[in-house]
């Protein structure tokens, strides 16, 4: 009767050993199955289409051009990362409300206007730096 | 299946027979189809993937 119990609790202690084992590898499987969203690395981006004066959208069309009038805004623009540049773009040049940016860039709304307002925080902070009045 | 039968495969299984470890792979295929089961599909990849990594470590399970 002892034996049978001892028995019985091996089988159960093996089959939980396989049940984490099989489930690891699952969870391993599925995460190399499904990488996040697709990256390109800088040194396949020329120095053209990393300037912002040359964006284009999709369709290929110009994006309005514009002029930051001080110096110091640019610098201060040019020190924000790729993402909030965009952001800052399609809302300010753009024209795009918030929504409408989160819906083209894969993410959410409240994304798009944390984002913004940490843009023009820094942006603020950057002009102030260099001597600028905001 | 008795208890002790099943102890005396596994221990098989540990020591490398591969027939044990074969009877250890229809015992316990139900669990294996679960879990290789995405999307209420069968992946077989997955599937061959979990026997490869039960095959590997077995010998390593302490009874």
């Amino acid at each position: 009767m002892q034996k049978q119990e001892t028995t019985d609790e091996v089988k159960a202690m093996f089959t939980a050993w396989v049940e984490k084992l099989a489930h690891r590898v699952r969870v391993k499987y599925l995460t190399k199955k499904a990488p996040g969203p697709e990256t390109i690395s800088l040194e396949e981006i020329s120095e053209s289409q990393l300037s912002v004066n040359d964006l284009r959208d999709t369709s290929g069309e110009n994006i309005p051009s514009f002029s930051f009038g001080d110096w110091r805004f640019e610098e201060a623009f040019s020190a924000l990362s790729m993402e909030k540049q965009r952001i800052l773009i399609m809302y300010f040049v753009e024209g795009l409300k918030p929504t409408e940016i989160a819906e083209e860039l894969g993410c959410t709304p409240q994304h798009i206007y944390n984002q913004k307002y940490r843009a023009l925080r820094q942006i603020r902070k950057e002009h102030r730096k260099r001597g600028g009045e905001v | 299946m008795t208890a002790n039968k099943f102890r005396e495969i596994l221990e098989a299984a540990i020591a490398g027979d591969q027939d044990a470890l074969e009877k250890i792979f229809r015992i316990y295929h139900p669990l294996i189809v679960k879990q290789s089961t995405v999307n209420g599909k069968l992946d077989k990849n997955l599937m061959h993937k979990i026997h490869v990594r039960i095959a590997m470590n077995i010998s390593k399970y302490r009874i």
